[in-house]
């Protein structure tokens, strides 16, 4: 019965990516972009003919909630919006393979911003366009999928974020997804507007505003990158300041909008990460050695890095070999923004309890009959919570590895298959660059790179603690 | 005046004792058939088994004529519902209740005890006073009691008297001579077992407990003359974690973050939920008299043990364990006033008798006149009382010496507007002071007629 409402709500997905196929598809046509046209035509098509299939074939399903196709659904439907979202450019450029195609869709729709076609493409708008809006849907889905399924199955100790949002009443089906994804998209679609109009206001023209205006909102570095180093001043303020707005809390963007004031002394999250952002920017001013002094450019780095937006500027990327830059630039991604946001990495949240969990620790040697509780706001950290914590940074770490190690085995060198995981696992896919600066790009890679680093991107944004769960034996019983 | 006690518990017997002894006539309504027992064996008053929001149980206390009811039940929310049937059904004008849960208190719900929804008149919260007088007495290191009056610009202050302190055995007048600009006065002294309001050629002596009238401001130099010169408490800990000791604990978070403080609780779910409760205090789970738990707290490096657990041999005993063991001082709380007298002997430095504390919440809203404060010392033998001069009292325009009350009644301080005054023999009293005063229970009567206005001049 569960399957059955999965392959519904997978075909509910694929149509509406479907469907979106025809922005960048009536921009291809606008700018006679016939090659774009035709691989758009086709993926639509085809994308449409599978999801309504699935629609009419299981529209009959039960609405029902268990565990187990909360589990599945995210797990089984982002690759089938990967291939989705990837399908144009395999129709466009096949001698590429389709994992590259997987890859890139995967890359997009986790909006971890790494592309396997960027040369390909740069030179086709409307696929541009494409896997932008791919990315800013992706960002959205991260947000309700944090909030209701991960949350729900208390992913990384993720109940102890108290969410301001309403949840929904009813237990069968997956309310509180829709009631999410219904509140959060107005001032998600609204910010995003705002974005594109700052930008337009700052000097960029409307396509290149609406492109990274649908990338900052969404955390994805996924743009050309001559449109990031063509920006002005004005224009690099305005994308430092939606990234912070993209990689906040989402639910309490909804709270502010709602009670028209700021609320910051609720959104703990906002505050750790303002206070990071400003400490790795000064860090970051202090370690750049560059003899042309450009205060904006430590800051985006640090502020792109903590988003895992990714996408760092020449300036901070060309004092490359200086180990403590790229290392710095790879704890902020580690760290990444905050739970209920479009960004990757742990998450502020987590982090302050692990360092509270350590210092908890430290303390019991001190005291040891003190009873040392983990508190996260007004709310304590139960036994089961600091367990997901250590089981999500457990997995994660685990996972590199393991991704890491299967990448070098395919030949790539250590440290380029780690940059690599790395990126993948903390979806700031730029930053790989910085990480390791003779890396020659995501186009060099082969197919079976492409099927690890996908896999790892999964992993990455559903959180390894719920992969985990496959492993579990008493998921698949019964 | 005709009193409703309901609770006969310790804060209960405790308010019905006083009222007793202040010649109320007082009922006692509680469930508990031992407690009631106890209490008609033990005080003149009427006392009723029963369960005190019945209104039966309340007619039949004499609800209907009663001017107080005083609701100290173990319940909060029983001691609502007390006050709402006496205001509903039989309209008792003065209705005084218990809450121990902060959550009743907060002042975003404010409204909640006001006539239209609870008609509760005051809120007592025995346990918060209590902490809040250990707090005082931290404040003041080397006393033994610490009450403020006049918004905090003056301060009622107890201290023992050892042989270091260097005006022993000089007569009182000479302390102004000595040092001028000490604005402070000596109202009572306890020596021997014998409270008395001392004259100006008394001397002190060495063992005496003395009540000093000190403005605020001075209080680290006036303490200085009486031969304490004690060092603020930087680590704490607190032997306890009832509602007193978490109390005590959120207050020391809250006003002094330096301090180090460690509490001891030995039933590990409470010792949990206190941790959850406060930020930086140490909570340690185990026996206080567990020498490798006291170890833990670090008590040979610790400068006060406040022992407020609810068994008294316990606090005496852990305080003893911490004095032993290194401690510089050990404030222990005693409800029962057979340990009281042994203090001293025992090495404890301070005993705080919670009754005090209760019965004076109590007492100083049941004061008529123009009395602004109160507070209750020496098992009553004696109040210090805050009141206004208003136009129309007999206190009016007459000097002190005028009013020709030496032996029974002290003038400690006089706060006019912002000036704080130490009064003498000449010392004029005008409309709007604000006149501290230490009175000897048999004085208590004519100090409120003497600040009460009369009737005419309405």
């Amino acid at each position: 019965m569960w399957k059955s409402r999965i392959f519904f709500l997978i075909g509910c997905w694929v149509l509406l990516f479907s469907g979106l196929q025809l922005i960048p598809l009536l921009f291809a046509l606008m700018s006679q972009d016939d090659l774009a046209v035709g691989g758009l035509t086709i993926s639509l098509v085809v994308s449409a003919l599978v999801g309504g299939s699935l629609f009419l074939g299981f529209r009959s399903a039960e609405k029902i909630r268990i565990s187990r196709l909360t589990i599945f659904l995210p797990l089984v439907g982002t690759p089938v919006l990967a291939i989705v979202a990837g399908l144009p450019l395999f129709i466009l450029f096949p001698d590429h393979g389709f994992m590259a195609a997987f890859f890139d869709g995967m890359s997009q729709i986790t909006t971890n911003g790494s592309s396997a076609f960027d040369d390909r493409i740069a030179s086709i708008p409307s696929l541009i366009l494409w896997r932008a809006i791919t990315s800013w849907l992706g960002g959205l889905v991260a947000i309700s999928f944090s909030l209701s399924l991960l949350m729900a199955l208390n992913s990384g100790g993720l109940q102890l974020h108290r969410s301001p949002l309403y949840f929904g009443e009813r237990e069968t089906g997956y309310q509180r997804l829709s009631s999410i994804t219904s509140s959060v998209l107005p001032i998600y679609a609204g910010l995003t507007s705002f974005c594109w109009l700052f930008l337009v206001i700052s000097g960029s023209n409307s396509f290149q505003a609406l492109v990274l205006s649908l990338s900052a909102i969404s955390t994805s570095g996924g743009v050309p990158e001559a449109m990031l180093t063509g920006q002005s001043s004005l224009g690099r303020i305005v994308l430092i300041i939606f990234l912070l707005v993209g990689m906040s809390n989402w639910d309490f963007h909804h709270l502010r909008y709602r009670k028209r004031s700021f609320a910051i002394k609720q959104d703990r999250e906002l505050r750790f990460t303002l206070l990071t952002a400003f400490s790795a920017s000064v860090i970051l001013m202090v370690l750049n050695t560059q003899d042309s002094f450009a205060i904006l450019d430590p800051i985006f780095a640090s502020v792109s890095a903590l988003s895992t937006f990714g996408a760092i500027p020449e300036s901070m990327r060309s004092s490359n070999g200086e180990l403590p830059l790229a290392i710095l630039l790879m704890c902020l991604a580690a760290v990444g923004g905050t739970v209920a946001s479009t960004s990757g990495g742990l998450k502020q949240m987590r982090v302050f309890l692990i360092f509270r969990m350590g210092k908890a620790e430290i303390d019991r040697l001190g005291h040891p009959n003190g009873i040392h509780t983990v508190r996260y706001g007004k709310a304590t950290a139960e036994p089961r919570d600091i367990e997901a914590i250590w089981l999500l940074l457990g997995a994660f770490i685990f996972t590199m590895a393991l991704g890491a190690t299967a990448l070098a085995i395919l030949g790539l060198s250590f440290q380029e298959a780690l940059a690599l995981a790395f990126a993948s696992m903390t979806l700031s896919g730029p930053i790989a660059f910085a990480a390791d600066p003779a890396f020659p790009g995501y186009d060099s890679l082969n197919q079976a790179d492409y099927f690890i680093l996908s896999c790892l991107l999964v992993v990455g944004r559903l959180e390894a603690s719920l992969c985990m769960a496959l492993f579990a034996k008493a998921l698949w019983r019964g | 005046m005709k009193v409703i006690v309901c609770g006969a518990g310790q804060v209960g017997f405790n308010i019905a004792q006083h009222l007793a002894d202040q010649n109320n006539d007082v009922t006692v309504i509680d469930r508990s058939v031992d407690l009631i027992r106890k209490i008609s064996e033990s005080l003149d008053v009427q006392a009723l088994v029963g369960h005190a929001p019945d209104p039966d149980m309340l007619d039949k206390a004499g609800a209907s004529d009663a001017d107080l009811l005083v609701a100290v039940t173990t319940s909060d929310e029983v001691n609502m519902i007390v006050c709402q049937v006496a205001h509903s059904l039989f309209s008792i004008p003065t209705k005084i209740a218990r809450i121990r849960n902060q959550a009743y208190l907060k002042s975003n719900w404010a409204d909640l005890f006001s006539r239209d929804n609870l008609p509760i008149d005051v809120v007592i919260s025995p346990e918060m006073e209590v902490a809040q007088a250990l707090y005082r007495g931290l404040e003041v290191p080397g006393a033994f009691n610490v009450v403020p009056f006049a918004d905090g610009k003056v301060r009622m202050i107890g201290l023992q008297l050892n042989e270091n302190c260097p005006v022993l055995d000089t007569p009182l007048r000479q302390l102004s001579e000595l040092f001028p600009k000490l604005q402070t006065i000596v109202t009572a002294v306890y020596r021997a077992g014998r409270l008395f309001v001392p004259r100006s050629d008394d001397q002190l002596q060495a063992g005496d407990a003395i009540m000093i009238a000190v403005d605020a401001e001075t209080t680290e130099r006036a303490m200085a003359v009486f031969g304490h010169e004690e060092q603020h408490a930087q680590r704490i800990v607190i032997v306890g974690g009832g509602n007193i000791g978490l109390a005590l604990a959120s207050i020391l978070e809250r006003e002094n973050r330096k301090q180090n403080v460690k509490l001891i609780e030995i039933n590990t779910v409470r010792a949990r939920a206190l941790a959850e409760k406060l930020d930086k205090t140490v909570v340690i789970n185990g026996d206080a008299l567990n020498r490798e738990i006291l170890a833990e707290a670090n008590i040979s490096q610790t400068d006060t043990i406040i022992s407020i657990a609810d068994d008294d041999e316990v606090n005496i005993l852990s305080s003893l364990l911490a004095k032993q063991q290194g401690c510089k001082r050990a404030v222990t709380l005693m409800n029962n006033p057979i340990y009281t007298g042994l203090v001293g002997s025992l090495g404890i430095d301070v005993a705080l008798d919670p009754r005090e504390t209760t019965v004076s919440s109590i007492v100083r809203h049941i004061r008529r006149g123009r009395i602004r404060d109160l507070h209750s010392i020496y098992e009553g033998k004696a109040e210090i009382i805050e009141a206004e001069v208003l136009a129309g009292s007999e206190v009016l325009k007459k000097t002190i010496g005028a009013l020709r009350m030496h032996g029974d009644v002290k003038f400690g301080m006089i706060v006019r507007g912002d000036e704080t005054i130490v009064p003498t023999a000449d010392t004029q009293v005008q409309e709007g002071d604000r006149v501290i005063v230490l009175a000897m229970a048999e004085a208590v009567k004519t100090i409120e007629q003497l600040f009460s206005a009369r009737a005419d001049i309405f």
